[in-house]
């Protein structure tokens, strides 16, 4: 790839890429190296075989976030069941401005909760804002399944809120 | 659109994953029916707090380094990474599998190659050379080849320096029919393979008889039936044929087969000694000569 072309990806996609692998992982050493293994691998790809590079991208990153995890089992159970990491409640919010903060914190504990298939849906969808075909692309999986997978994971976690909350 | 089906469709409709059609369905069903109208809003909140959480989560300060960023703007050929699919398979599992492989593949490739290795390890050799040698016992000992001096049928002992012996052993029905046919000693190369101690006769081009000779072919033995009385002449052996010959001075064919039965012996010799054993046979089984004796005297009457 053109060194020009993989500069301007760099600057747009280091950030989301970055944290993308940092929820996989949880670590950011470990995130880092995905990240790079996948843009020097998009370098030494010949010209027009990637043709969409931003979608190569997030699938090369997810694969070898899978593949550091896999190394590491335990590590990975760890990792995935706190994904993204789980925080505590404060013991007592009664200011407002406050609640909202609790209201944050609770939904990131629900989050936690989901399975990671379905955290990494979400993550992707809500926070990377992809579409239905490029999380099929990254996960390796049909895009009615990711449709299916996001509704599941949105009803699972309002659920366990509205417990949580309700609390 | 049902109720069920418009429960199925927020995730959808959120997302903009939606077609017009059923965006036109649901939003028509959304105004019909409060419950699901209640559902959504609540549903809807949830998706923005929720995005709002993700997107605010301070996490750590995420970049990468300078030295990384400088590895991917590099020169390809700097990076070296393993695109293998067996990359993550340990080191020495791979180094197994190829050793298993080798052995595999050399098995099955030995039996196509041995001709081939055989020949470069054992190159053919010619033998094609006068001798002096009285017996073919002498010759054999210069075959390197075990089976190859085994294999030898006649190497005639010549009398003659000009002469030339040959070692041959066809192993062909033709090659045999040519050794009795012809009629001319030439000298004949032969090519022995060390591999297995095969001998073949070397001829220049496909054998051309004429009048019933083989005129090309390379061929120095011939084989002929001859007449014996093996009793008049008191032979009972082997041992005894060799001893006759040697009292009239001819030297023992290589190979000599007696039939005593038909008292005839056949010999396998080169064209040279084999017209000396014809002169020799005629001269034996000639008709007795006439002795003088007196006549039976005449009885009178």
């Amino acid at each position: 790839m053109q060194r020009d072309k993989l500069t301007l990806l760099l600057a747009e996609l280091e950030a989301p890429l970055l944290r993308y692998a940092w929820r996989f992982l949880q670590n950011e050493a470990s995130a880092k190296d995905a990240v790079q293994e996948a843009f020097i691998q998009l370098s030494i790809q010949r010209p027009g075989k990637v043709i969409h590079a931003k979608a190569w991208l997030y699938r090369t990153v997810h694969n070898k976030c899978v593949n550091m995890l896999r190394k590491n089992f335990r590590r990975r159970e760890t990792v995935l069941n706190s994904f993204p990491a789980a925080t505590a409640l404060p013991a007592s919010a009664p200011d407002a401005g406050l609640k909202h903060d609790e209201t944050q914190l609770l939904l990131r504990r629900c989050f936690a909760q989901l399975t990671p298939r379905e955290r990494e849906v979400i993550a992707l969808k809500i926070e990377h804002n992809k579409s239905y075909r490029e999380i099929s692309d990254v996960m390796h999986i049909s895009v009615s399944n990711v449709g299916f997978i996001l509704h599941k994971a949105m009803k699972q976690l309002k659920r366990k809120f509205n417990e949580e909350y309700a609390k | 659109m049902k109720c069920a089906n418009c429960e199925k469709a927020f995730t959808d409709y959120l997302s903009g994953e939606m077609n017009p059609e059923r965006t036109a369905k649901f939003e028509a069903h959304l105004e019909k029916c409060k419950k699901c109208r209640d559902e959504f809003k609540d549903f809807k909140k949830t998706w923005a707090k929720l995005a709002d959480a993700l997107n605010s989560e301070k996490l750590p300060e995420l970049k990468l380094e300078c030295s990384q960023r400088k590895k991917i703007l590099d020169k390809p050929a700097s990076a070296k990474i393993s695109t293998s699919k067996f990359k993550h398979y340990p080191t020495t599992l791979k180094f197994a599998a190829a050793i298993i492989l080798g052995v595999f593949i050399g098995l099955i490739a030995m039996p196509l190659f041995r001709k081939q290795i055989a020949r470069e390890a054992f190159p053919r050799r010619y033998i094609h050379y006068k001798t002096t040698e009285k017996s073919y016992e002498a010759v054999k000992r210069k075959m390197m080849h075990p089976k190859a001096a085994s294999e030898l049928r006649t190497a005639i002992p010549i009398a003659s320096k000009k002469s030339s012996v040959s070692v041959i052993k066809s192993k062909t029905d033709a090659a045999e029919k040519e050794i009795i046919e012809c009629e001319e000693p030439v000298a004949a190369p032969v090519l022995v393979n060390e591999s297995n101690g095969n001998i073949q006769v070397i001829r220049k081009g496909k054998p051309q008889y004429k009048n019933g000779i083989c005129a090309n072919a390379e061929i120095t033995e011939l084989k002929k039936v001859y007449f014996l009385d093996f009793s008049r002449n008191n032979i009972k052996s082997e041992k005894d044929f060799e001893a006759f010959l040697k009292k009239h001075n001819m030297p023992m064919p290589s190979r000599v087969k007696l039939d005593f039965k038909e008292n005839k012996v056949t010999i396998h010799a080169c064209p040279e000694m084999m017209r000396n054993l014809d002169e020799f046979f005629k001269k034996i089984n000639a008709p007795a000569q006439k002795l003088d004796m007196p006549e039976p005297e005449q009885k009178k009457i």
